[in-house]
């Protein structure tokens, strides 16, 4: 219990919960992000103890006492000496040449333009909503051709990279960076309203913003390949292929 | 074709056989792995499966017309031919139930027939199987008979080069080229049974794309019994190969052509630095210090005319460079090219058939490698697929109709201008046995107008690839295609490596016992732990 109540102890035990926590995280954190979060935790660390002198005295107290006692003479000499090959270690890495470019940062899911035109109408993508999903409720036979329809459509024109499953997987799909979108995954359409998948399948990778990397992107331009309505009904199918929800704007 | 063999949809072959429906009823599932040739009816616990599942390629009536159709070659398989690639059974006969659910599990790599057994799992690929036979077997027939295959042995480099002679010995190269890289004499005059289209003999050098599998046992099985509908022969009435022991020095021979693991896809293309001149010599050792990079290759499908199928599936790229030039050496696979008899073979057919006139230009291969003219450090890249207007790229091609490779500035995918000024790039080609290899090198500082260039280390120039088989009509637009790498100059080895950690080792050691001395001489004077103010010595 006295262990627990000394700054110095809490302190550890704290950075190495966070360090432990940081790095199981998946995807795992960039390196310099690592560091960024594990700085800010060292300056609320450092705040804390110096709050009051008691903490203060109560984590100094055992570094001096490894400083001073004989009895932690070896303790002693084993810290003095680790730090310096520590620092030296850490040096040496840092200076060892990469063999990675950095990687470059790309927003997945940009904000999408208010309006854009597609084959010469404009579209309000704020207002716009899939016109074939209405049938789901009143006319479920309808609604199932719709789906059928774009079931065609994923089939004819896009599992080669999104993937059989609607996982990204494709036959094609390790051949590009970034990757191509898995449906089934929680951060991808189950995240987006149905008008911002119109806006990504009509435009394509071109019509992404430059913090996007539009040039990187392989997904292709559909408009002038699929009309309209197959758009809406291949976003159709990717719902209800996946059973997420679209997400909606209230 | 056996004579039993015959097309039954289970949509229509089991009209009316309501009695047979309440036998098979509940038990089906047992009864369907259990027994062969049990007809498909209505309710057949495998249908909804395949619905959902299945009939997006394989189509409503098993008949391979799925909506897939035109985006897919190889073809979805036309279940009611009755043919199936990878069997323990004779040639002609039937695959069992055990080699459906195999082949249903694991896929077909390198084709999009997906892998099902983390989607469906063991029970309802049973039943799934089930259902396919209903689609070309009637109730009665005798079940097929079934061949085993009998564990491996481990590899041994005498099994391996008995297995060489083997290989020569029963013509495989007569297809699948000597190397094995599928460029033999009369690869690219076979047809398949389905459609009567053309068929390509597998490339044996890239293991991973096997599509019956890679074990020693698959390639047992696919030698023995051949593969229905394509012209692999059946070897098992082979007397080479009459002793089980033979067999295996076959299979061992194969898998030691080339890894049988996708080599991994990586984003940074390392060019080593070394001393010595960079070799335009392929086979030169220092080419050896290099990393194979792997760069696989997707069909362009993204802007017109496209591509579905890719005749190249991958590259591997090996950079160097030295303080005055930089190098690249590019190997692909591809089995035909301009004076090999694949090709002439192919050529001659054509001829006869009429599909093509004497003197008809030959067709073209094509490799070109691909740099942003401009690029911020962080910023976005010029469109991959050679840029767009204001966003230009500069590319080096090489063509199997030119002696050298050339600068070129693209014009929009596929197209591009020859650029006057060679900025003192050179390359050099060498084919044999199905495997191009471009090297290629140039100064790395160049005062060509818009030249790329590799001043400083590590450089970080990005780079992308596309290759055509003019063989299989590729060319233009129609293309095999990769996405942007990174090309990364590594740094020449330092001095400061070796002198900063120890000076930092210095300071931090310096540091300690500063802090000792003081903490120790303040314990004596009998003020522990309480700072005092005093002048630092
Ligand atoms: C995305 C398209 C696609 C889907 C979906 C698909 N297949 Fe296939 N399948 C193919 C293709 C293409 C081939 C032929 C490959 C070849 O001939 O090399 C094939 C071949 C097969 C074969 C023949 C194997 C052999 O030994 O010759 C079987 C059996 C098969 N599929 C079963 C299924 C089943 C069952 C499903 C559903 C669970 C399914 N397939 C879903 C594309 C697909
Ligand atoms: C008449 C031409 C021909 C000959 C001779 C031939 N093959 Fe093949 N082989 C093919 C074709 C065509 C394919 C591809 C079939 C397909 O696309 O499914 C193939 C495929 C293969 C495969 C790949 C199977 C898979 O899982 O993908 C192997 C392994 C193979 N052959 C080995 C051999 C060996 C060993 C020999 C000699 C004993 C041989 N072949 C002789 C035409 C031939």
């Amino acid at each position: 219990m006295r262990l627990i109540r000394n700054a110095l102890v809490q302190c550890l035990a704290v950075l190495l919960l966070a360090l432990a926590v940081l790095l199981a995280v998946r995807p795992p954190i960039p390196a310099s992000l690592l560091t960024f979060y594990l700085a800010v935790i060292g300056v609320g660390l450092g705040v804390y103890i110096t709050a009051t002198t008691e903490r203060m005295e109560s984590f100094w107290r055992p570094l001096h006492a490894l400083l001073i006692l004989d009895r932690l003479r070896p303790a002693r000499w084993g810290v003095l000496l680790a730090l310096p090959v520590l620092a030296a270690g850490q040096t040496a890495w840092s200076l060892l040449p990469t063999r990675q470019a950095p990687a470059t940062l790309r927003v997945i899911h940009p904000a999408p333009p208010t309006q854009i035109r597609f084959e010469g109408r404009s579209i309000n993508l704020r207002e716009a909503r899939n016109p074939l999903r209405a049938a789901k409720a009143s006319e479920p036979r309808a609604f199932a051709a719709h789906v059928e329809t774009g079931r065609r459509v994923y089939y004819q024109n896009c599992f080669q990279c999104h993937g059989d499953n609607l996982a990204g997987d494709g036959p094609f799909a390790h051949a590009f960076n970034p990757r191509p979108a898995n449906f089934q995954d929680l951060g991808t359409i189950a995240q987006l309203q149905e008008s911002y998948l119109f806006w990504r399948i009509a435009k394509g990778g071109p019509g992404l913003p430059p913090e996007s990397a539009p040039g990187r992107s392989a997904m292709p331009r559909w408009e002038g390949r699929l009309s309209e309505e197959e758009i809406w009904a291949v976003i159709l199918f990717l719902y209800e292929m996946t059973g997420h929800p679209p997400r909606t704007w209230d | 074709m056996p004579s039993h063999i015959q097309p039954c949809a289970p949509t229509w072959c089991d009209r009316g056989s309501l009695l047979h429906v309440a036998a098979v009823g509940a038990g089906l599932i047992l009864a369907a792995s259990a027994s062969w040739a049990q007809p498909a009816p209505r309710e057949h616990p495998g249908r909804p499966i395949y619905r959902d599942h299945c009939l997006q390629c394989h189509g409503a009536e098993g008949d391979g017309h799925g909506d897939a159709f035109d985006a897919t070659f190889p073809k979805p398989r036309d279940f009611t031919s009755g043919l199936f690639k990878f069997r323990t059974t004779d040639s002609g006969e039937h695959p069992t139930l055990g080699n459906l659910q195999r082949i249903i599990a694991e896929g077909m790599p390198g084709t999009s027939m997906p892998a099902w057994a983390q989607v469906l799992g063991p029970q309802r690929i049973a039943q799934v199987a089930a259902y396919v036979q209903g689609f070309y077997v009637q109730g009665g027939a005798p079940p097929p008979v079934e061949r085993q295959v009998p564990p491996a042995p481990p590899p041994t480099r005498e099994a391996i080069a008995r297995g060489r002679l083997l290989y020569e010995r029963l013509e495989c190269a007569r297809c699948h080229g000597r190397a094995g890289r599928g460029d033999g004499n009369s690869a690219m005059t076979l047809k398949e049974d389905w459609t009567g289209g053309p068929i390509y003999p597998r490339d044996l050098t890239a293991g991973w794309r096997f599509r019956g599998g890679r074990r020693p046992e698959d390639l047992y099985r696919t030698i023995l019994f051949g593969l229905n509908g394509t012209p692999m022969p059946a070897h098992n009435e082979e007397k080479a190969l009459a002793q089980e022991q033979a067999r295996w020095d076959l299979v061992h021979y194969l898998r030691s052509l080339g890894p049988d693991t996708e080599p991994e896809v990586k984003s940074t293309l390392v060019a080593r630095r070394v001393d010595g001149e960079i070799p335009l010599d392929p086979d030169h050792a220092l080419w050896e210090r290099a990393e194979p990079f792997y760069v696989p290759l997707a069909a362009q499908v993204i802007v017109e005319p496209r591509l579905f199928q890719p005749s190249v599936r991958y590259l591997l790229v090996r950079a160097l460079h030295n303080a005055a030039e930089i190098g690249l050496r590019v190997e692909w696979v591809d089995p035909t090219s301009r004076d090999n008899e694949a090709l002439r073979e192919a050529l001659r057919k054509a001829e006869q058939d009429g599909r093509r006139r004497p003197g008809d230009p030959l067709p073209v291969d094509e490799l070109a490698i691909q740099f942003p003219l401009r690029h911020a450090a962080r910023g976005d890249l010029p469109y991959f697929l050679m840029g767009r207007p204001g966003q230009p790229v500069r590319l080096w091609v090489w063509r199997s109709d030119a002696a050298e490779v050339i600068r070129a500035e693209a014009l929009r995918f596929g197209a591009w201008r020859a650029l006057a000024d060679a900025a003192g790039l050179t390359s050099r080609l060498v084919y044999q046995d199905g495997l191009y290899v471009l090297t290629l090198k140039r100064p790395r500082i160049t005062d060509a107008p818009a030249g790329i260039q590799f001043p400083s280390e590590p450089g970080m120039v990005p780079i992308s690839f596309s290759v055509a088989d003019g063989f299989k009509g590729e060319g233009g637009a129609r293309r095999a295609i990769a996405t942007w790498y990174t090309l990364m100059l590594e740094r020449p080895p330092e001095a400061r490596l070796f002198i900063l950690p120890l000076l930092v080792a210095a300071l931090v050691g310096a540091a300690e016992m500063l802090v000792l001395r003081r903490t120790r001489a303040r314990a004596r004077r009998g003020t522990p732990g309480e700072p005092r103010e005093e002048a630092a010595t």
